[in-house]
């Protein structure tokens, strides 16, 4: 917190809203209701009004069942996707509606890395040409042995074997790739990375592996992360803050500790009892009733009343706003706020 | 009399070059009703050991010596025709992923009524009746009009707990699971399981789990084998081996799971990766892995043994359990 | 469509041979005889001006009274003649050799045309989308409701009677090679697109857009390079088509003219003595085509197998 830019939070989502239409083109929108031809356009809803700020140095988990947006604020905020509404403001500035030039800067400050190590590198070229390819691109004054030296210093720092440099990708194990897969993503320098699902692609060992290493480069080039994630073991090992997404709406953002030690919505209370534990041996979950409606029909009210214990009528028709509570969490939920959950 | 008892099994996959071994004389047994985990990781045969069971092994994997004895008869030596009759009869399958596990094309009623109807002489309005019991017993809501749906219509949870409905079908002896909760959320992996531990225990079904997940194996079932490069090297009761695993790799899977540091703090990684199936290192396989190896771990193939309550293939098993004990009382 | 790799590896060669593919053509004897044909076809075509005893373009070393020899096996032969001769006295097997160099040339390059036509639209329809992609297809299934030998027919018909049959003639084999092109490149840029759909998907791409590159960049170098095995399994078949469909148009008067004829042209020039008993003049150049399209396809069907995603993971 010493310099200028430190003023700023280093990210901020405001009022973010992502919808995806699933009609395309006029004649999908025509549909026969009731023996009339009515236009109607179905949308998925992703993401519904997610606001959030991103301290520097910190590891923010954005947890949460598939369909639950998260890997959909991922990509947003990494430019793949561009909102419907709502703003991104990165180190003070709006980024959502700049042009791919304007981008290129800010390319190599934010990163990400992706979760299937077998696609997210290019199968036709060598782990030499794809980790000098980012480094000429973005340098275009560095000379050859420049490029050569930064992509030696990079594969140094994550442990990529130089003698791999010759050799394609499909040679090489999940957990080999992911590394590589990193190591491309700091060929540029970043500050601040976007991890989408990194390790649930491998194994317990090598998960262990991968985590390790990012929690170097964390230490050592002071990134910062913001960790899509369903595993919350990992959640509770890595992250500094956590926000628990459900049908594409913030449930509740707290500290890692705060979170783990006092759940307060009902839906992060179910989320963490589902896991299961090594030692505890009679399994022993808050059951939720049905299953995640589908975000094309949004429910009314609270996203998550439908399966919510503790739902009544307010909870049907209102949706709750995120409040700050005493330690500091905010939470979306009315009965927390009229504090009806205790039992 | 096990239930199925399995002996120096090995299965090997004729590559273009050479032929390599994928389970290397693996053998355990399983009481009735009784519930194992198969844990390893990619690589280290579980999957295989499910199919071979099932005899399902397909070119270019094939049984190359061994023995299981399911009930009494050899597995290995049958006829197709009569594996036909045990297979989905007597012994069912649950597959990894719910969406391609059932056919899109016919209706989940359809596919129950063929199933039934393949095993048993029964009409198809006594084929629906069964299907409806047992749609309810795994708690498919109204369950008769589930029989007119596709697959497509369906959620991934529903959709897996009608698998296991029609794995149950037939009221089989021994279900073996592979992965069946990989592909689902937490919350509803939890559900699964716990229905699928209920149905176990209610109906004496043995179990065999597949599993990449310890918590999983932890909570569902009694014994459990883990793999490592196609061999046992652990097998015994599920609660020893989680809380006090004798073999280092086991001790490595346990500890490298966040949970158990600190958070913030390096986990405590295995180094390396499990070597492929075609370059197994002689001697102990996770000996290139294994911070207490010596000179005799890299020569000499451990066999498995009895060690306390528990069976390890492990050479160093006393030295390491002994360090372990004085560090404890330290 | 060469490989975009470019730094030698001393093990390059003993990588290819030790390849998955490598592999299934060695223990492939139909791919193997397949290939071994047709190399025989084509180099003995490419050095056809060395090895044909005479020059079938030179009107000089043509004889008008040598016309209608029959090959040598076949009573009445001339010995200088192996194959016979045809209606104006040329050498049938110099004859041949030079139509299939030709027949080859026409096949290849209207293949090429059809391909860079084809992947250019297919790459940019499918990593572009929308309206561009909708109206690109459309303009693909309007080329295709089009059968290719009627539009070269047409095409070919209205140049030759705005040119007048010298020029034509003269300028055949550049009016083939487009109307074979033009007519065909709808099948690669759907072959194309549906592959670009596929890779768009994949996390490689995204990768690449997260690191800033642009979108010619992104679907020349990394896409592309990922849609090319599909690629090579439809230009045998292509290439096949094309050797077809110029013969065709050969044998209809709108290919080669005589005096520089291609298989096509030369089973057309045979055709009228069919009945006369001079068969051979029909029947060798055919049983050439018959063979050289039949061992392409054979090839196309070995890489399609082989390269065929589903089965086969690279």
């Amino acid at each position: 917190m010493k310099d200028m830019a430190s003023d700023h939070k280093i990210l901020e989502l405001k009022n973010l809203e992502k919808r995806f239409e699933l009609d395309k083109g006029f004649l999908e929108t025509l549909k026969l209701r009731g023996g009339r031809l009515v236009r109607e356009k179905r949308e998925v809803h992703a993401v519904n009004n997610v606001s959030l700020s991103m301290e520097r140095g910190e590891a923010l988990c954005v947890v949460g069942e598939s369909g639950c947006g998260k890997s959909t604020v991922a990509r947003l905020v990494a430019g793949l996707l561009e909102p419907s509404a709502g703003e991104i403001h990165y180190d003070g500035e709006r980024i959502d509606n700049k042009s791919r030039h304007e981008m290129l800067g800010l390319r190599k400050k934010m990163q990400m890395i992706f979760q299937n190590p077998y696609a997210s590198l290019n199968p036709r070229m060598t782990i030499q040409q794809a980790l000098e390819e980012p480094v000429r691109y973005h340098n275009p004054g560095l000379g050859r042995s420049g490029v050569k030296d930064k992509v030696e210093a990079v594969m140094k720092s994550v442990g990529v074997d130089p003698s791999w440099a010759a050799r394609y990708p499909h040679e090489f194990s999940g957990g080999q790739r992911q590394r590589i897969a990193i190591a491309r993503a700091l060929t540029v320098d970043p500050e601040f990375v976007i991890a989408d699902e990194p390790i649930s692609a491998l194994d317990v060992s090598i998960q262990a592996q991968v985590l390790n290493l990012m929690l170097e480069a964390k230490d050592e080039r002071g990134l910062t992360y913001m960790f899509i994630t369903h595993d919350l073991s990992v959640v509770q090992h890595f992250g500094t803050r956590v926000v628990v997404l459900y049908l594409g709406s913030i449930c509740e953002l707290a500290d890692t500790a705060t979170l783990f030690e006092s759940p307060k919505h009902p839906y992060t209370k179910a989320l963490l009892s589902a896991v299961p534990q090594l030692q505890d041996d009679k399994p022993s979950h808050i059951r939720l009733k049905g299953e995640i409606p589908t975000p094309i029909n949004l429910p009314t009210g609270c996203p998550f009343h439908s399966r919510c214990a503790f739902a009544d009528k307010r909870c049907m028709v209102e949706k709750p706003r995120p409040m700050q509570q005493p330690d500091g969490s905010l939470v979306a939920c009315h009965a927390v706020e009229e504090d009806r959950l205790d039992t | 009399m096990s239930l199925l008892s399995v002996r120096d099994l090995s299965v090997k996959f004729a590559m273009r070059d050479q032929t390599v071994t994928a389970l290397n004389h693996i053998s355990f047994d399983l009481a009735k009703g009784e519930r194992l985990g198969i844990v390893g990781e990619s690589g280290a045969g579980k999957s295989i050991t499910g199919f071979a069971l099932m005899n399902l092994l397909s070119r270019p994997g094939f049984i190359d010596s061994g023995s299981i004895h399911f009930e009494g008869e050899d597995i290995v030596q049958m006829s197709e025709a009569q594996m036909r009759t045990i297979r989905g009869n007597r012994m069912a399958m649950i597959f990894q992923d719910p969406m391609v596990t059932l056919n899109p094309v016919l209706t989940i009623g359809q596919q129950m009524v063929e199933t039934l109807q393949a095993h048993r002489k029964l009409s198809k309005a006594e084929a629906e009746q069964i299907a409806i019991v047992k749609l309810r017993e795994v708690y498919i809501p109204s369950p008769e009009e589930r029989l007119g749906q596709y697959p497509h219509e369906l959620s991934g949870g529903m959709r897996q707990r009608i698998i296991i409905a029609i794995a149950l079908l037939l009221d089989p002896e021994l279900i073996i699971a592979d992965e069946p909760t990989t592909a689902l959320d937490v919350t509803i992996q939890a559900d699964i399981m716990e229905l699928l531990l209920e149905l176990c225990q209610s109906n004496k079904v043995g179990l065999i789990l597949i599993t990449h997940d310890l918590g999983v194996v932890s909570q569902m079932t009694e014994r459990t084998l883990v793999m490592y490069a196609g061999r046992i090297i652990e097998a015994g009761r599920t609660r020893e081996i989680i809380n006090d695993p004798q073999h280092p790799y086991t001790q490595g899977l346990i500890n490298a799971l966040p949970q158990q540091t600190l958070p913030g703090q390096r986990l405590k990684q295995i180094p390396g990766n499990m070597p492929g199936l075609d370059a197994v290192p002689v001697g102990c396989p996770f000996a290139p892995r294994c911070q207490f190896a010596v000179d005799h771990c890299r020569t000499t193939l451990p066999e498995l043994v009895r060690y306390g309550d528990v069976e390890v293939a492990c050479h160093e098993v006393n030295r390491l359990h002994e360090t372990r004990t004085e560090d404890q009382s330290a | 469509m060469s490989s975009l790799s470019t730094n030698p590896e001393p093990s390059r060669l003993s990588k290819a041979w030790n390849s998955n593919m490598a592999y299934s053509f060695r223990r492939n004897p139909v791919a193997v005889v397949s290939l071994a044909i047709f190399l025989i076809i084509t180099v003995m075509s490419l050095l056809s001006p060395l090895i044909a005893p005479f020059d079938p373009y030179d009107p000089a070393q043509i004889d008008i009274m040598n016309s209608e020899y029959p090959p040598i096996w076949v009573d009445g032969s001339d010995a200088q003649f192996m194959l016979g001769t045809d209606d104006q006295g040329r050498d049938l097997w110099s004859t041949i050799l030079y139509g299939t160099r030709l027949s080859l040339l026409i096949g290849l390059c209207a293949v090429g045309l059809q391909a860079f036509l084809g992947i250019s639209i297919g790459l940019i329809s499918g990593y572009v989308g929308g309206r561009v992609d909708s109206l690109l297809m459309r303009l693909a299934d309007i080329q295709l409701s089009f059968s290719t030998l009627m539009v070269a027919i047409i095409f070919l018909a209205v140049t030759q009677a705005m040119f007048g049959s010298e020029t034509f003639n003269q300028y055949a084999v550049y009016f083939l090679i487009a109307v074979i092109g033009v007519a065909e490149w709808p099948q690669y840029a759907r072959t194309v697109r549906a592959t670009v759909l596929a890779e768009k998907k994949k996390e490689y791409v995204d990768s690449a857009r997260v690191l800033g590159f642009g979108p010619l960049r992104i679907m020349v170098r990394h896409i592309l390079p990922n849609s090319l095995s599909p690629i090579f399994v439809i230009s045998t078949v292509q290439v096949a088509n094309a050797i077809i469909s110029e013969a065709s148009l050969s044998f209809l008067g709108l290919g080669m003219p005589p005096s520089q004829p291609s298989l096509g042209s030369l089973i057309s020039s045979g055709f009228d003595y069919i009945f006369s008993g001079s068969w051979w003049i029909t029947a060798i150049p055919g049983v050439v085509l018959v063979v050289l399209v039949l061992v392409i396809n054979l090839l196309g069907d070995w890489m399609r197998d082989i390269l065929n995603p589903k089965l086969y993971k690279g």
